[in-house]
C-alpha cells in the first residue's frame, strides 16, 4: 500500500536536514511515537500509540513519511499505512486531511512537530468514524494519487 | 547515527536559558552533529548553525539562503515567517554580523543548485556617534554668508559672529565653528558654501542645537546687514 511519489535523490540540503532531524528524534523522541528503522532515510515508518484517556488509547497505527527532493521547502507526504485509525479526517486509504501537511506547511516544522499535530488530532476526536466523503475520495485516488495532489478544503478546526 | 552518543565531546558553553537537564542532554547530543549546543543560533529551516544569519522583524533566525529560497518559493501565496507566519519582507530582514568568518568565503562559491541567491541585505545603520571631544567643547560661532567680503564681525564672550555677503546670494551658507577659547580667535572664517558638513536631518541633540543656533545667527546677520544699509 505504498503510494509514495517516484523516488528521487534528496538534495544536499534535504539530506543534511533529515540526518539532523533523525539524530534529534533519536536523542529526544516525541512521546507516543517510535521510529522504525529502515535503510532509506527518505522514507520513515513511524509507530503511533494512541494517547491515554482518548478514543485511541493504546492502539497502534503506522505513519509513513515520504520526503520530497526539495524538503523542507516542500512538505513531506504523510499517510497512515496498514489499518488507518477511524477518524473524521482520516480516509480509509490512509490520507490525512490536515492543513499543515499541505497548504500550511512551513519549513520550520519537523517530523516531530507533524507527529504531535497528528496525535493531537487523534486525541481530540469524539467519534470513531470516516469522513462523510470517504468512498468518493478513495475511489478518486485509486490510481495511487498522492494526497499532496488533492485540493483540500479545511473547514473543521475542532478535531 | 542510530544511538545517542554519550561521549560527545562538547565544550562547556554558557547556557542562554535554563532548560530541564534531560532535554538539554538530549539536545546537546544531537547538536554534536554540527549546530550550536542548545540550538539557540540554529537556522529554523536547515536546523544547522545559521550561515549568513538574518533575523526577521518578528525575531526568528535563519540562514539567508534558506530564508530566500523559502520566500522565493512562495510565489502567489503569503511570504510568511516559517515559524510564526508573520509577513516577511526580504528588504526588512536584519543581517547579523558576528566576528567569525566575515568575508572569508566568497558568496559566489556557495552555489545552491537551481537557485541564484542574491547578496544578503545589508544592515540599516544609524548615524555614528560624535567624537566626545566635539561634544563637550565650549561653542564659538561664526556666521558666514556667501563667500564674499565680510561686512562685520562681532564677538560676544566666547561667541564670534561674522557676517558677509557675496556675489551669489543664492549660495547663502552659514556654519558654526567651535574653538576652545585657548587658541587665537580670529574674527572671520571664510568657508566655501557647500564645503560644510552635509546638512543631514538632525539625528541627535547636538545637530538640533546647531540648527537652532544657526537660525538665530542667520537672523542676527540679516539684522546687521539691514542696519548697515539703512544707517
Amino acid at each position: 500500500m505504498s503510494t509514495s511519489t517516484p523516488q528521487k535523490t534528496l538534495s544536499r540540503i534535504a539530506a543534511h536536514r533529515l540526518q539532523k532531524e533523525l539524530a534529534e528524534w533519536q536523542a529526544n523522541p516525541p512521546t507516543g511515537f517510535k521510529h522504525k528503522a529502515t535503510d532509506d532515510i527518505q522514507l520513515w515508518i513511524i509507530e503511533v500509540t494512541g494517547a491515554p484517556g482518548t478514543l485511541y488509547e493504546n492502539e497502534q497505527y503506522y505513519l509513513q513519511v515520504d520526503f520530497p527532493e526539495q524538503y523542507p521547502m516542500e512538505a513531506p507526504q504523510v499517510i497512515f499505512v496498514k489499518d488507518p485509525p477511524m477518524h473524521p479526517h482520516i480516509y480509509s486509504n490512509g490520507h490525512i486531511c490536515l492543513d499543515i501537511l499541505y497548504d500550511s506547511w512551513s519549513p520550520a516544522m519537523t517530523v516531530s512537530s507533524i507527529c504531535m499535530s497528528i496525535l493531537s488530532m487523534l486525541s481530540s476526536s469524539t467519534s470513531k468514524e470516516r469522513p462523510p466523503d470517504n468512498d468518493r475520495y478513495v475511489r478518486n485516488c485509486r490510481n495511487g494519487r498522492s494526497p499532496k495532489e488533492t485540493r483540500w478544503w479545511f473547514h473543521d478546526d475542532k478535531v | 547515527m542510530d544511538s545517542v552518543d554519550d561521549n560527545t565531546n562538547v565544550q562547556p558553553m554558557p547556557k542562554l536559558d535554563s532548560q530541564d537537564p534531560v532535554k538539554n542532554h538530549g539536545e546537546s547530543s544531537a547538536g554534536a552533529s554540527g549546530g550550536s549546543e542548545d540550538g539557540s543560533f540554529d537556522c529554523n529551516i536547515c536546523l544547522e548553525l545559521a550561515q549568513d544569519p538574518v533575523v526577521t522583524l518578528c525575531g526568528h533566525l535563519f540562514c539567508w539562503p534558506c530564508l530566500h529560497r523559502w520566500v522565493k518559493s512562495r510565489i502567489g501565496s503569503n511570504k510568511d515567517c516559517p515559524v510564526c507566519k508573520a509577513i516577511v519582507k526580504e528588504d526588512k530582514v536584519v543581517p547579523l554580523y558576528g566576528r567569525g568568518k566575515v568575508g572569508s568565503v566568497d558568496p559566489r562559491s556557495k552555489a545552491v543548485p537551481g537557485v541564484d541567491i542574491p547578496h544578503r541585505p545589508s544592515g540599516q545603520r544609524p548615524d555614528a556617534a560624535r567624537h566626545p571631544e566635539q561634544q563637550h567643547q565650549p561653542y564659538g560661532f561664526t556666521f558666514v554668508a556667501g563667500s564674499g567680503i565680510p561686512v562685520t564681525a562681532a564677538r560676544f564672550g566666547n561667541i564670534t559672529l561674522s557676517a558677509g555677503f557675496g556675489l551669489f546670494p543664492s549660495l547663502f551658507g552659514f556654519h558654526l565653528h567651535g574653538y576652545d577659547g585657548t587658541g587665537t580667535p580670529s574674527g572671520f572664517h571664510f568657508r566655501i558654501p557647500g564645503n560644510h558638513r552635509p546638512a543631514a536631518s538632525p539625528s541627535n541633540q547636538y545637530q538640533q542645537q546647531e540648527v537652532i543656533l544657526s537660525r538665530i545667527l542667520l537672523f542676527l546677520g540679516c539684522f546687521v546687514i539691514v542696519c548697515l544699509i539703512f544707517f
